[in-house]
């Protein structure tokens, strides 16, 4: 295909931009459910860890003897639900980065796309040509913004892994 | 924490926890009450969230943990109910009563598993295997959505911040001397409490009631003649001073 013959010739570059702007929208509120989550996840961990810690301080006070020893059950299900709650943040976390990872290939498309244009419009009529340039640097552009926030977002998520 | 049992029958007993050692500096010191049946229990305002460990602590040598079923707040405030959110852990079975007005904000404490129990503005009765009680409206004193719990045959009354002092951590229980306790709460209600008319209806409320002792959450018990004696105090005092200076 010659884009610049006619303009109808734009038209799988057009399909193509589109494709990529549809899987990006998607990844980015993938990205954004499991987030959400991971969010979730985590301020009830902190609630969990917060009783396990308020817990551990009544049977100190208490010798861990008598009466006290009667919330054993408790504490077990406690620390059983700390860990499951554990297991959710991990995997949601690991998902989360391989969102984003998978988000930031897609993009490289967009610089394949982008250098596409350039090499169609160097062989365009002059009519298309600007267009054509144009194409490419609004591409170009926000493919590298997006990738600068996918990297940010990285950066992030690493930070949370303990 | 200081457990001491205030009343004792065939059928249930009335305990106070407070007077704390370990309490941070700047937290206001509370007291919170327990009724105890052969099957249940009540934990009344069982306080902020820095008390839990102490008052799980001190709760679960008087009770199971199974038997403390119901839990009470007076009203929102954090030094009544921030807690919440750790009992909810302890106590999934409990049912928490409260002011139906404070449910949207109680939540935010933390309650994914115990029931809540509204209670609606003009009171309710909560049994207790053979024990009654009743939940007394005292709204606007302070909060806008307020109960005190009245046991009529203890003749208790569990007043929230209604005849609260401001006391150090090592007061006596209960009052000794009333004319010299009221300068530790002329304040306190001048300041919390917005308005004469609520004062007024609260009064004529309680004068109906046959009280022996009056329990706050924070300060000394009034004991006897001195409920009558914080009665007729309240009733004289003008409260929501606040707005009245400005004028
Ligand atoms: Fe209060
Ligand atoms: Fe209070």
């Amino acid at each position: 295909m010659r884009a610049g013959e006619s303009a109808a010739g734009f038209k799988p570059l057009t399909d193509f931009i589109d494709q990529l702007a549809k899987v990006t929208i998607s990844s980015s509120q993938k990205i954004n459910s499991i987030a959400a989550k991971l969010s979730k996840t985590s301020s009830n961990k902190v609630r969990v860890d917060s009783a396990i810690t308020h817990f551990e301080k009544a049977y100190r006070i208490s010798g861990y003897q008598g009466q006290i020893l009667c919330l054993n059950d408790i504490y077990n299900e406690i620390q059983d639900n700390q860990n499951q709650l554990q297991t959710a943040y991990v995997n949601e976390l690991a998902s989360l980065s391989n969102e984003l990872e998978m988000l930031s290939l897609e993009l490289r498309t967009a610089i394949i796309l982008a250098t596409l244009s350039r090499v169609e419009a160097s062989q365009a009529g002059s009519l298309y040509q600007d267009s054509l340039i144009n194409v490419a640097d609004n591409v170009e552009s926000s493919a590298l913004s997006i990738k600068a926030l996918i990297y940010e977002s990285q950066k992030l998520a690493q930070g949370l892994e303990t | 924490m200081q457990t001491y049992k205030l009343f004792e029958n065939k059928n249930h007993q009335w305990l106070v926890f407070g007077r704390d050692p370990e309490k941070p500096n700047k937290i206001i010191d509370t007291n919170q009450y327990m009724v105890v049946t052969k099957r249940n229990a009540l934990l009344m305002d069982p306080g902020g969230i820095e008390l839990f460990a102490t008052m799980l602590a001190a709760v679960i040598k008087q009770v199971a943990p199974d038997k403390l079923t119901h839990l009470f707040a007076s009203h929102q405030d954090p030094d009544i109910i921030s807690s919440l959110g750790l009992w909810d852990q302890a106590l999934p079975e409990a049912t928490l009563h409260s002011p139906w007005l404070w449910e949207g904000f109680i939540r935010h404490f933390g309650m994914d598993n115990i029931t809540f129990n509204p209670i609606p503005d003009e009171g309710s009765k909560l049994t207790l295997d053979e024990t009654s009680l009743e939940f007394i409206p005292a709204h606007y004193m302070h909060s806008s959505g307020n109960f005190n719990v009245y046991d009529p045959e203890a003749k208790i009354l569990m007043s929230g911040d209604i005849g609260a002092a401001l006391e150090s951590i090592d007061a006596p229980l209960f009052v000794e001397n009333f004319d010299r306790h009221v300068d530790k709460m002329e304040m306190f209600h001048k300041r919390w409490m917005p308005s004469n008319r609520a004062k007024s209806d609260w009064i004529d409320r309680v004068s109906k009631l046959d009280i022996d002792m009056m329990c706050p959450q924070h300060g000394r018990i009034f004991q006897g003649d001195d409920v009558k004696r914080f009665l007729d105090w309240f009733d004289k005092l003008e409260v929501g001073v606040a707005i009245q200076e400005k004028e």
